[in-house]
Parts: structure tokens; C-alpha cells; sequence
């Protein structure tokens, strides 16, 4: 399966990854670890029940903070499509997305509440891989094999939300040393460093932990767990 | 032949850290490439669903940081400063709010051709073409008493009979009866468009009236004419309410005509139809605690410049109300500033709404 290089890449200065860092979660020491997480999918999880057709009202009427909520919504999609590997189309790919869902809100074809998030999650997508398809001039009759890979993550993201439990029972059945590291880094937000001190392991050891870890959950979540 | 590039990288560092330089050459090949596509989704996915929830500043907060930040507590504003330095996401949030072109976004509200059918209702029963309607109706008998044809005279005939009334009389007689009937109809009919407006209007602080829409197949309305109704039905009490000062004021007008609005607070300007103003707009604006009881002004701005209008209200108290004619409210974005003038320099509330065409 996967094979996962040496350590030494697994430790970075904040300044190096910082500028580029868009999903990455906010940490309180100057060092961070490379897996400082892109927004998390709870955002997401958290955001499905929200009253969404009162804030689409309000942003209707032009309330920005109703336009920071949506907004934080597109975020969340942006950051499980990976479109911050691609950085520089952002600005105007937010644009686009909240002018299209409000469009389509003012057509009344938003009424349904709980097909939302689900709507604006496809037309993130959608609008995403057109700007994509154009930046790589790809032509339309060919397959971009990573619109294939969005298209079914959009389609598991919706049975995936709140899933995140049935991930955790399965880092239950890692060794205790690995589960520890993954629990410390993941669950905790903490640094290699504080990991480190806790555990008293090595970084390197603490490193490679972690990522032997993440390899066997890997393993299994292609073997179509969780 | 298959790629083993996603096999050979780190993923677990690719997924976490994609925007470092070294990772230049992976992030324009994966996409192309259908087995590194597959695992870089699939270690994402991974990646996402370990991540626990993180404590990101609310929306308002932020928006209050951007907008307010002098009047925000030093602790908060201090906290959201801290989570912003190293929260990219949250900065970038903010930075697509100063970039957004919300004229674009209100360029859409004013193509946007979906009526509703109780903006419909509405806009019909205030048509004057339908007063004349009603008119025309009123007078039909008597219309119908000075050319009758054979049939509705034979017809009259027989009434009179039955009513043994003097001749001549029933048209009258039936047009006395029916103006009140027909007047009252027609106030059923407002009230009937300004219940369902109100109703409409209280349902989105409960967070569902698209929802209750949706679920009653009833067409949602604009949330622009609903705020307006809103704003009517919550201003209709307060302009009442609120005091005037005789002094400034020469004449208080009818309020029948007039259009209320009501600001409770600074936020995103208020949409008013020009074609609802009538005589005017009824300007009702919250006074904030620390003003109350003292003199205020008001100072309603046209956004392009060159014109203003004032008014000084004495004894303030909850809410003052003022009055713009409607011919001075061309469409366009107005501020309303609310100061206090009895108590040295301070700074003005500010207020905005907008009159579309």
C-alpha cells in the first residue's frame, strides 16, 4: 500500500507554511506541525442544521454577516476540494459561487432547507473544476481525473459527515503508542513538541508514530472503512 | 501505465501542507493524473475526518472586528486580533468580505424578475386602476337605470313590484347600500395583504418562513417587500410612539400616504420601493440608551452628496420619527445620522436604507 518517506518532512517552521496555509487551523505556538488542519469537516457537520434559507434572507437583503456565514460555508467546500492548491483561484471562484447561489435563491430554487448545504457544496464544486478545466486548459471532451475524485467526494462527503466517531473507534484498534501520537496531534490540536513532551518519546520516534498511524487507517479506509 | 508518484510522497505531509514550495510540482501533476487524484482524495478525506471541530471567532465577531473594532471590549478585540494572526482562514474570510462586490449582488436584486403573489396581491389592490374598477362597479346600476335594455327593465319592473319602491329610487338606493359593502372589501382586502405580510415577515426571526413556504407550495416573498412590511407593521406603533419636537416640525402630516420605515440600528441599508412612498417615508430611528432624554439631531444624507435634510428633535426618547417627502427620495442610498446635541461632540449613529426604483 501507500509507502511514506522519512521523517524529515514531517517538521516545518510556521513561517515556511504560513502565507500558503489557507485551511489550516488556527494553533497557539510559534511552531506548528505540518498537520495543522485545513477547516475541519465539523465545520461542515456543524453547519448542515443551521437555519439556512433565514441567513440566505438575510444575505438577500445584503446583511454581511449573513454573507460571512455562507461564505465560511464555501470555505469548508474549498478546503475538502483541495482548491487551495490552487490558490490563485480564489478570490474569484467565492465570488462566483455566492453570486450563483444567490441567483438561484432569488429564482426560488433554494426553498428546500435541508438540500442547502448540499446544493452549495455541488455548485462550489462545479464552479471550481470549470476554473480549473480552464487554468490546465483542459479540453471538455477529455476527463480531468480529479473532477472524477471530487465528483465522488461531494457524493460520500453528505454520508461521511459525523462519521468522524467511527474513524476514531477504528485508531482504537492501532497500537497504544500510535494512538496516543494520533490523539495527541488530532484530537488534542497539539504540537510535535508538546506531543513529544508528553510522551516522552523522540521526535523522530513521535514522527514516525504518527504516520504508521495514519497508514493503517488509510489502509483500512480503502478497504472501505469508515 | 499507472503512476506510483502518490505512492512515493509523503500524502500524510502532502495532504496537511500542499502549499509548500517542495510541493509545487506534485500539486500541478495530481490533478491530471487519475491513481494520484484517487489517493490524494482519499488521504484528504482521511485527513478531514480526524480533524476535531476548531474554535473559529462567530461570524457576528468577526464582522463587528471588521466593521466596529474600536467599540469592541479590549478583551474580545484582543482575542479575535490573536486568533486572526495565525487563523488563515478566518483572515481570508475577512478578506473576501472587503474584496465582495455587493453592488453586484444588489444589481441582481434589481433584475430580478420574481414577484410574489402576495407582493402581487398587493401591488394590485394599491393599483389605482383597480380603485377605478371598484368605482366604475359602484356605478354600474346607475349606469344600467339610464340605458336599460328591454330585459333588465322588465327585470326592474318586477323589483319594484316586490319592493313596491317609488321608481327611480332603486339605483340609488342600491349604490348607498353597496359603497360601504365595497369599501369594506376593499379594507379587508389591505388587511388581508398586510396579515399575510406580517406573517411572512415575523417568520424569518423563528428561522423558517422559507421553510413554512416551501412546505405550503406558497411562493416565497422578496425579502426586501417583506422587511418593508415588517418594518411597516413594527413602525406604525412607534411612529405614534415616538416624540416630536412642534417646535421644529410645522405640520404633522397625515399619516395615511406615508410609508414607515423603521431602523433599529447601523447595519446593511434597508431597501424601500420608490413606488410605495406615496407622500413620503415615515423615518423611525431607535435612540440609543445613552441619548435618550436628551436634544438630537438628524440628518438624513443622500450617498451622492449635495443634499440633506435635518430635523431636531427635543427630549428624545425611545424612537423619533422623521418625514422625507417622497419627492425628494429619488432612488438612491441614504445615511441617517442620529447625534446628540446637548452633550458636546459625539459621535452619530448611523443609519441607511435605500430607495429602488
Amino acid at each position: 500500500m501507500a509507502i511514506v518517506r522519512g521523517c524529515a518532512v514531517f517538521f516545518i517552521d510556521e513561517e515556511v507554511c504560513a502565507p500558503g496555509e489557507i485551511g489550516s487551523r488556527a494553533r497557539n505556538h510559534r511552531r506548528a506541525g505540518v498537520f495543522a488542519p485545513a477547516v475541519p469537516s465539523g465545520r461542515i457537520g456543524a453547519a448542515v442544521d443551521k437555519g439556512w434559507l433565514a441567513v440566505l434572507d438575510r444575505l438577500l437583503a445584503g446583511d454581511r454577516v449573513a454573507f460571512l456565514e455562507v461564505n465560511r460555508l464555501v470555505t469548508g467546500f474549498l478546503v475538502q476540494l483541495r482548491a487551495y492548491d490552487f490558490r490563485e483561484e480564489w478570490d474569484d471562484l467565492r465570488q462566483e459561487v455566492l453570486l450563483s447561489v444567490v441567483a438561484n435563491a432569488r429564482a426560488g430554487r433554494l426553498r428546500d432547507p435541508k438540500a442547502f448545504v448540499g446544493y452549495v457544496r455541488i455548485i462550489t464544486r462545479n464552479k471550481f473544476i470549470d476554473r480549473l478545466k480552464a487554468r490546465l486548459r483542459h479540453h471538455e471532451k477529455e476527463a480531468l481525473p480529479w473532477d472524477e475524485e471530487t465528483a465522488r467526494a461531494v457524493a460520500a462527503s453528505a454520508e461521511r459527515d459525523g462519521r468522524a466517531g467511527e474513524l476514531w473507534s477504528a485508531v482504537r484498534d492501532l497500537p497504544p503508542e500510535e494512538q496516543r501520537v494520533l490523539d495527541g496531534v488530532y484530537r488534542q490540536g497539539k504540537t510535535y513538541e508538546q506531543v513529544c513532551a508528553e510522551t516522552g518519546l523522540p521526535l523522530g520516534t513521535m514522527k514516525r508514530r504518527l504516520r504508521d498511524g495514519l497508514v493503517a487507517l488509510r489502509r483500512r479506509f480503502a478497504e472501505g472503512g469508515p | 501505465m499507472s503512476c506510483r508518484r502518490a505512492f512515493d510522497v509523503d500524502l500524510a505531509d502532502f495532504v496537511a501542507s500542499s502549499a509548500r514550495p517542495e510541493w509545487a510540482e506534485f500539486r500541478a501533476h495530481y490533478a491530471r493524473c487519475a491513481e494520484c487524484s484517487a489517493e490524494v482524495r482519499a488521504w484528504t478525506e482521511l485527513h478531514l475526518l480526524l480533524q476535531p471541530p476548531a474554535a473559529h471567532p462567530a461570524e457576528e465577531l468577526l464582522f463587528r472586528f471588521e466593521t466596529e473594532r474600536d467599540r469592541l471590549p479590549a478583551a474580545e478585540r484582543r482575542a479575535v486580533e490573536e486568533h486572526l494572526a495565525r487563523c488563515p482562514s478566518c483572515k481570508d474570510e475577512l478578506a473576501a468580505l472587503r474584496r465582495f462586490d455587493f453592488a453586484s449582488l444588489e444589481a441582481r436584486a434589481a433584475a430580478s424578475p420574481a414577484v410574489s403573489f402576495a407582493a402581487f396581491l398587493r401591488r394590485l389592490v394599491l393599483h389605482p386602476a383597480f380603485a377605478y374598477a371598484i368605482v366604475l362597479l359602484l356605478l354600474y346600476p346607475a349606469i344600467e337605470g339610464r340605458f336599460p335594455s328591454p330585459g333588465q327593465q322588465a327585470a326592474r319592473e318586477d323589483r319594484r313590484t316586490v319592493a313596491d319602491g317609488p321608481a327611480g329610487k332603486s339605483a340609488p338606493a342600491t349604490r348607498q347600500k353597496a359603497a360601504p359593502a365595497a369599501s369594506a372589501n376593499l379594507a379587508r382586502s389591505e388587511n388581508d395583504v398586510l396579515t399575510r405580510a406580517r406573517k411572512e415577515a415575523a417568520a424569518p426571526a423563528l428561522g423558517g418562513r422559507l421553510g413554512t413556504g416551501a412546505a405550503g407550495g406558497a411562493e416565497p416573498a422578496p425579502k426586501a417587500e417583506l422587511a418593508d412590511e415588517k418594518a411597516s407593521v413594527d413602525s406604525e406603533a412607534a411612529v405614534e410612539r415616538a416624540p416630536r419636537d412642534v417646535a421644529t416640525r410645522a405640520a404633522t402630516p397625515e399619516p395615511a400616504g406615508w410609508k414607515a420605515l423603521a431602523l433599529s440600528g447601523p447595519g446593511a441599508p434597508v431597501d424601500v420601493a420608490a413606488r410605495d412612498l406615496g407622500t413620503g417615508l415615515v423615518l423611525t430611528l431607535t435612540v440609543p440608551g445613552a441619548t435618550r432624554a436628551g436634544d438630537v439631531e438628524v440628518r438624513v444624507l443622500d450617498a451622492r452628496g449635495g443634499r440633506e435634510m435635518r430635523e431636531r428633535f427635543a427630549r428624545a426618547a425611545e424612537r423619533v420619527a422623521m418625514h422625507l417627502p417622497a419627492a425628494w427620495l429619488t432612488p438612491g442610498t441614504y445615511t441617517a445620522e442620529l447625534r446628540r446635541l446637548d452633550a458636546g461632540p459625539s459621535s452619530a449613529e448611523v443609519f441607511s436604507f435605500r430607495v429602488v426604483p
